[in-house]
């Protein structure tokens, strides 16, 4: 298992290149597993659409969004503005999504905490867009499941766009509470991220987090 | 949001708002049960009210100000508990500034502090609170035996000259915790730059590190600016 990008906070956007009060943390944890095959240039578009979106609206400056794919590696990058987005998508072979939630999970809670001392006010969503199930994470589901629990808690929007039944089964066995579900189709995927920006807008102009209703606009 | 609002439960009863070349905010009375009540209706309605005139050339008078807050007193005040809505929802300071010709014109019902930027960007802090407590507007509206003092018409008026003065920045009386204190001039290089969202970072961070005394400023606090962001 390699993990490359861990948790170190010069990856993150520092505090002197923002300018605002509040900002939108998005951790977006995109599969990249073997069966996402027939979707690579579907995904290349859709993944550029989405960040074109965020850079469209006035909310950009306020949104940092913390891309990280996971197969059978996981590759995390820090949380940047949106002009960073990297939009290249290719894939690999196996899912360990137990493994990039904890990852995800730690390095989110540690720059919420290191931007908050600073005197930003955060909110945040956890993010994970997949088309089946776990296939190679160390880490087990109940862990996996504790650590959107704790989320659900503490007031962290989690979302969960589930493309095809396996995957939404996974969703609601992990405890998401927001999960779109997302037929497997070119044209359902294009319309799941076309909602998913919307939904990011949506959220950074809420004063309070969208815990239950981040897809609805 | 202050601490002690926080502490105790209470709202946030400080607001404001910058129309053209006015900044205006008003302090609720934290003694008030739902002061940021008639603090946020005051407001939007003199908002408005600005909208009507023109601020560039008419300054605002103290007739204008009470204007508007006696329509907010006839929105608020039922008469058979008028005396409780009257401390519940109307204790307010009013800090108005004007910027017009070659002046600044600032008018204080009640307390609060205004920062005078020199034209050599030198700054001071004046904390206006010219009665024992503050002297709200509402006062003249009421027969209290016990506010004998207030009953005349005082409040702070001042004209700036903008051969003095590059800026007056217009705050609540939350502001004067850090005067003195050792975070004065990081304060101050912040207003030298006037980020909204650096100055704001700067407040809510204080109480972030003071949070386990109850927070740096106990008081909710407001500062105006940058006046002139234009509608």
């Amino acid at each position: 298992m390699i993990i490359d990008g861990l948790s170190d906070q010069n990856e993150n956007a520092s505090i002197d290149e923002l300018e605002t009060e509040e900002v939108n943390l998005m951790f977006l944890a995109i599969d990249q597993s073997g069966s996402m095959h027939s979707y690579i240039s579907i995904m290349q578009d859709e993944l550029k659409k989405f960040k074109d979106s965020i850079l469209n609206s006035k909310e950009y400056e306020k949104i940092l969004v913390s891309r990280a794919d996971f197969s059978n590696s996981i590759k995390i990058r820090g949380y940047k503005k949106i002009d960073e987005f990297d939009v290249d998508y290719e894939i690999q072979s196996t899912t360990c999504l137990y493994d990039v939630i904890k990852e995800g999970a730690d390095k989110l809670l540690e720059y919420m905490e290191c931007l908050k001392k600073q005197g930003m006010r955060v909110k945040a969503i956890f993010a994970v867009f997949s088309d089946g199930c776990d296939t190679s994470s160390i880490t087990s589901i109940s862990q996996a499941r504790q650590i959107i629990e704790k989320f659900n808690q503490l007031e962290i929007v989690t979302v969960f766009v589930a493309f095809g039944n396996e995957a939404i089964n996974e969703a609601s066995q992990l405890a998401f509470r927001n999960i779109l579900k997302v037929g497997q189709t070119e044209s359902e995927l294009r319309k799941a991220f076309n909602q998913l920006s919307k939904s990011l807008i949506s959220q950074s102009k809420s004063v309070v987090p969208k815990k239950d209703d981040f897809f609805e606009l | 949001m202050g601490s002690s609002h926080i502490q105790y439960g209470i709202n946030n009863q400080d607001f404001g708002f910058e129309y053209k070349n006015i900044a205006c905010l008003a302090d609720g009375c934290s003694e008030g049960k739902h002061s940021e009540v008639g603090v946020k209706i005051f407001l939007k309605q003199f908002k408005q009210y600005l909208k009507t005139i023109d601020t560039e050339q008419d300054e605002i008078t103290i007739e204008d100000i009470k204007l508007i807050f006696e329509n907010v007193m006839q929105l608020l005040i039922s008469s058979d508990e008028y005396l409780d809505d009257m401390r519940d929802y109307l204790c307010f300071t009013i800090i108005l500034s004007q910027k017009i010709k070659n002046e600044w014109i600032v008018t204080v019902y009640g307390d609060g502090c205004l920062i005078l930027q020199d034209i050599h960007d030198e700054f001071e802090f004046k904390n206006i609170n010219h009665s024992s407590t503050p002297n709200y507007l509402v006062y003249q509206y009421i027969n209290w035996k016990d506010l004998k003092d207030y009953q005349n018409e005082e409040y702070f008026y001042q004209r700036y000259s903008l051969n003095d003065y590059k800026n007056i920045f217009i705050a609540s009386d939350g502001l004067l915790y850090i005067v003195g204190s050792i975070y004065e001039n990081d304060f101050k290089q912040l207003l030298l730059e006037q980020k909204e969202g650096k100055i704001n970072r700067f407040i809510n961070k204080l109480n972030y590190i003071y949070k386990d005394g109850n927070g740096f400023f106990k008081d909710d606090i407001t500062i105006i600016v940058n006046i002139e962001k234009g509608e």
